[in-house]
């Protein structure tokens, strides 16, 4: 029984339902977790805020991200994702409607372990999430616990 | 003495500040002005981009969605018109089966004669006819499957049944098993019915009705006649077509009519039955459809906000149309004496309507109309053919019905707006925001300009005060060095300058004081002139010397002291006086020689001898001397000196030779004085133009990069926000619709899928658009790196990549080797992808596809550029397309083949087109439909 969540960091309602769907279609039954924000999203990683001792030792097995997010931005949460020990080599995986080309490279550039486009085909939608889910939650080698 | 300084010190400290601010003001306006012109000029270049971005984002978007809207009328005309061709097909498919099996009674009637009279005795199948004297009529039971209503004239006088249609009904009885369940299947019915033969025109219908007493009650006349009576000429028209069985002898149709029975409209269809031989008449098989089932449909079809759809018949009668569209199109109704309401176009109000031809084929047809003034877009399709048995002609010709949509134009445009006033609210904000930013960067950098021009001013003002001390004399000024920058340096020259001018000046004094010594020498020598020229007058008037003068005449006008003293004759005598020549010189031989010499040589001689005899009759030899051509005098034709005594002639060239010394000397001093003036004007203008040459560095520190490049970031957060917010929308569109199709199809009809799949459809193909759009926006702005490319190449790797693509494909490609260009590669490669892209596309249906991509040599169109030019080509085989289009080929959203045929945004040419002209080149295409399409293009050589 696979119990390790999934994160994902979206402020557009319609887009959580979309990939809450995508998942379940995908026949991914890990629970997931919605943060609205980027503050959010880090507060919830590292117990902090609304979060405030939640076991951070207990990190989801991938963090389903959106740039365009209110108060932090996507690409400032995965900066601060990369820049603690404890949350370093967690998967990461940006989901956004961008296209443009320094938005991908920035992503890379901060150390994304993917970058999908949302397609305006939710087929395809699904088609992504579902080879998403079986590489990261299935064959992907989960990276060793970082040890604080 | 001390009093002296303080108000020199004062008055230096306010000369100063005085041309401190001078400066300061001066630089200040120079730079500010320039400043804020360039601020003024990129702003007004930023919203003039803005403005035609937002311009030409509209206009594509606008004709995209004409040409979006379009589709979808015509997708959803096609549909619906499917939908009743359908409906139609259902109807006669089942009467056909119904045709069939009655058809197969008759043709095996002997055969089947056992089976027949076994089944009439199955009380299921027995018809119990019975004779309603009141009526003259016989029907069978109320417990019957099919109801039997015989005619009076189907009786013989004892009121039995006549052999022949007794026959009939024996024989069809069995139709009782087939009728229900042909009546409830397919396409919804009415009534379902069968008519005998000419001989016996009854009818058995299904579902039973008490026929016989309906008839009795509303028309008592029908229980007398045959059933043919009421279609005059029909039986004959179906018997014609037995001799052209291509056409008419098939399923017959009516024009609407109003069902006596329930008052509902009816469409009645009828399919003939013949003899084994196919020789006579045998009698029909009918349905009456209910009309409603298609009519609702068009009634109740919802189009935009207020438009509509209609139905209207091969004559032109609207038969389904909604109330709203009756008073849209300007219907009047009629309603004929059987109950028929009749709404022709040909009577409608709006005349565009009255005049409006159906279409002649099958193809959509669009046309735009003015009703009750406002633009309406209609749109119409034919239905698939009929056979309808016109009443008045008593024949049978095929007619068609036709489906029309009318959308009032600008409801189509409704997205457009508000995307616009979205866009338009935007575009405000980006401004606002600019120009805040505008008023701050200015507001900055004013406050740098003035710390500046105060620092470089104070420099200015010492420099000019200490030019002011050097203007007032003081040659020792030394301003002082303020800082280490250009005016530093220059205060440092300016002190060097006034060391050199106090230099240059202390020689210019010196030379101004011998210049005065001299003036003093040359006034002296001058009253010496004066003195000796008063001297020579007395000279001359007592010299000793002889001085003559004579007039043109030859008569003396001058006669000196020495003349009188050497001749003897006074002046008194000898004046004027026309013998004075015979009395000097009394011998007239030598006198005419004297005269004849001196004739010759007029005034050119000197130390001339003559002999003259005196007064007292003493000859003197006199040396004559002419000096009438070196100081002429008005009046006295000749002039001169006469004397041995040539120390007199001595003392005169003396004197000349000093008066040519004293001028020479003169002019050299003066021509040594315009030297040292201009040197000192030489200093003046090189301070000038270093002075000029700072002020020019100056203007240089405000650049307009900076604000480009500012303009140039607001333009990619805009592309940038149109990229994630309009896409974002559309992926809802698109998810939801397929969650609804998924979760509740089921309780959806196929018509409500079918929307829903139209929904995902349109909201994929914005999503295309949207990004065909991003495309095209990049092409347009990015940066290019130009450099020698190799087209062959890049061409190359094009088709193999669409090889690759669609490995089923088999086309000859032929590629020039080695074709170059200058330019960027990343456009090239964007630009031959489509270009070979559009011509693998098109030649989709051809074998063998061609395509070619080579260079030709081409004759400028313009006269000017007189040389040949070569154009690049990509040529195919393909479809083609109608010359007459090619000057929208390469606008955006420009299609010229369907989408269902040949898939595509519209915007590949529209790019090629930008690559081109970033390329300084031309393109352009030739093509026929059918015969393939060449695009050529230029490139500018040397970018």
């Amino acid at each position: 029984m696979n119990t390790k969540k999934i994160l994902l960091v979206e402020d557009n309602p319609s887009d959580v339902g979309l990939t809450q769907r995508a998942l379940r279609k995908s026949h991914i039954a890990n629970e997931l977790t919605v943060t609205e924000n980027g503050q959010e999203a880090l507060d919830y990683l590292f117990g902090d805020g609304a979060y405030a001792g939640r076991d951070v030792m207990q990190l989801p097995a991938l963090v389903l991200l959106d740039l365009k997010l209110p108060r932090v931005d996507g690409l400032e949460v995965l900066r601060r994702i990369r820049a603690d020990a404890r949350t370093r080599r967690l998967p990461v995986v940006i989901l956004t409607t961008s296209k443009e080309e320094e938005d991908v490279a920035a992503g890379y550039d901060l150390g994304a372990n993917s970058y999908i486009r949302k397609p305006v085909d939710f087929e395809q939608f699904v088609q992504a999430v579902q080879h998403l889910g079986l590489y990261w939650l299935v064959l992907n080698e989960e990276p060793p616990k970082v040890k604080s | 003495m001390g009093t002296k300084h303080t108000s020199t010190g004062n008055t230096i400290t306010r000369l100063k500040d005085a041309v401190r601010n001078h400066f300061q003001t001066k630089i200040l306006v120079i730079s500010l002005g320039g400043m804020l012109f360039s601020i003024l000029l990129s702003g007004l270049i930023f919203f003039l981009g803005m403005r035609k971005l937002t311009k030409d984002v509209f206009a594509e978007v606008a004709l995209d969605l004409e040409i979006a809207s379009q589709q979808h009328l015509e997708s959803q005309i096609t549909s619906t018109a499917e939908r009743i061709n359908l409906w139609m097909r259902h109807a006669q498919a089942d009467l056909r089966i119904f045709a069939t099996i009655t058809q197969q009674l008759i043709d095996h009637r002997e055969e089947f004669r056992p089976m027949t009279e076994a089944i009439i005795e199955i009380p299921f199948f027995a018809d119990k006819m019975q004779y309603y004297p009141e009526g003259g009529y016989s029907q069978n039971a109320p417990d019957e499957p099919t109801v039997v209503t015989l005619q009076t004239l189907y009786h013989d006088e004892t009121a039995r049944i006549k052999p022949h249609p007794q026959q009939v009904i024996n024989e069809t009885a069995i139709l009782d098993l087939f009728m229900p369940a042909i009546h409830t299947q397919g396409a919804k019915k009415m009534w379902t019915y069968f008519a005998g033969d000419t001989e016996a025109g009854f009818l058995r219908l299904f579902p039973w009705t008490d026929f016989g007493k309906e008839a009795i009650e509303n028309y008592p006349e029908q229980m007398h006649i045959s059933y043919w009576t009421f279609f005059p000429g029909l039986v004959e028209a179906w018997e014609k077509g037995l001799e052209t069985p291509d056409s008419t002898t098939g399923i017959v149709t009516f024009p609407p009519a109003i069902d006596a029975t329930s008052g509902q409209a009816i469409q009645i269809f009828g399919h003939p039955l013949w003899n084994r031989e196919r020789t006579q008449f045998a009698g029909a098989v009918w349905y009456d459809l209910a009309l409603a089932e298609i009519t609702n449909i068009i009634e109740e079809m919802q189009l935009t906000q207020t438009g509509f759809a209609f139905l209207a018949l091969g004559d032109g009668n609207v038969i389904a149309i909604p109330e709203h569209g009756i008073q849209a199109l300007g219907l009047q109704e009629r309603i004929l004496g059987d109950g028929h309401l009749l709404r022709d176009l040909e009577d409608s109000r709006e005349r565009a309507v009255a005049a409006l031809t159906l279409p002649g084929d099958d193809a959509v047809s669009f046309l735009e109309l003015r009703l009750a003034g406002r633009d309406h877009i209609m749109v119409m399709r034919r239905l698939a053919p009929m056979n309808v048995f016109l009443d008045g002609a008593e024949q049978i010709a095929v007619q068609y019905w036709t489906l029309g949509f009318v959308v009032p134009k600008d409801e189509t445009y409704a997205p457009l707006i508000a995307v616009q006033t979205n866009v338009t609210k935007s575009f405000k904000s980006i401004l606002l925001l600019q120009g805040g930013l505008l008023v701050v960067v200015a507001a900055g950098l004013a406050g740098l300009m003035f710390f500046l021009t105060e620092r470089m001013t104070r420099g200015l003002a010492e420099l000019s005060a200490g030019a002011h001390q050097i203007a007032q004399g003081d040659f020792d000024t030394q301003v002082e060095i303020l800082s280490t920058d250009e005016i530093g340096r220059l205060a440092r020259m300016f002190n060097e300058m006034a060391h050199q001018l106090k230099e240059s000046f202390d020689r210019l004094e010196h030379w101004n004081t011998q210049l005065k010594e001299e003036a003093l020498e040359r006034q002296l020598a001058e009253k010496d002139l004066q003195e000796s020229q008063e001297r020579l007058r007395l000279v001359l008037e007592n010299m000793p010397v002889m001085m003559d003068a004579f007039d043109a005449e030859g008569n003396i006008l001058v006669w000196n002291k020495a003349c009188e003293w050497v001749t003897g004759y006074s002046a008194e005598e000898m004046i004027n006086n026309p013998r004075a020549l015979e009395w000097l010189y009394p011998d007239p031989d030598y006198r005419q020689q004297m005269l004849a010499q001196w004739a010759e040589r007029g005034g050119d001689y000197y130390n001339w001898e003559w002999t003259l005899t005196a007064r007292d009759g003493a000859v003197k030899t006199v040396a004559w001397s002419s000096i009438s051509d070196r100081f002429p005098i008005p009046g006295w034709a000749t002039w001169g000196t006469g004397v041995d005594v040539t120390k007199q002639a001595q003392v005169e060239k003396e004197l000349w030779k000093h008066r040519e010394d004293l001028e020479e000397m003169i002019t050299q001093r003066t021509d040594e004085l315009n030297v040292r003036v201009a040197e000192v004007e030489l200093l003046n203008r090189a301070m000038t133009n270093l002075l000029q040459d700072f002020q020019a560095a100056n203007a240089k520190l405000t650049s307009m990069a900076d604000w480009l490049k500012a303009t140039n970031q607001e333009l990619e957060s805009f592309a940038y926000a149109v990229s994630h917010d309009l896409r974002a929308p559309l992926r809802g569109i698109d998810g939801w619709s397929l969650a609804l199709l998924e979760d509740y199809g089921e309780q959806l009809d196929a018509t409500a899928r079918q929307y829903l799949d139209s929904v995902r459809a349109e909201a994929q193909r914005m999503g295309q658009l949207i990004d065909a759009l991003l495309h095209l926006s990049r092409v347009t702005r990015a940066e290019m790196q130009i450099q020698h490319v190799n087209l062959s190449a890049l061409a190359q790797a094009v088709i193999a990549r669409l090889q690759a693509e669609y490995p089923d494909r088999e086309v000859e490609v032929h590629i020039q080797p080695d074709l170059m260009a200058d330019g960027d590669a990343t456009l090239f490669e964007a630009m031959l992808t489509n270009l070979l892209g559009n011509a693998w596309k098109f030649t989709r249906t051809r074998t063998p596809a061609c395509i070619e991509f080579g260079v030709m040599a081409y004759e400028s169109e313009n006269k000017k550029e007189d040389q040949e030019r070569k154009a690049f080509f990509v040529r195919d085989n393909g479809v083609g397309f109608d010359m007459a289009y090619a000057k929208k080929l390469f606008g955006a959203f420009q299609r010229m083949h369907k989408a269902s045929e040949f898939p595509g945004t519209g915007i590949g040419l529209a790019t090629v087109r930008r690559i081109i002209h970033r390329h300084g080149g031309q393109v352009w295409a030739e093509a026929q439909v059918d015969q393939g399409a060449t695009f050529y293009f230029t490139l500018k050589e040397n970018l």
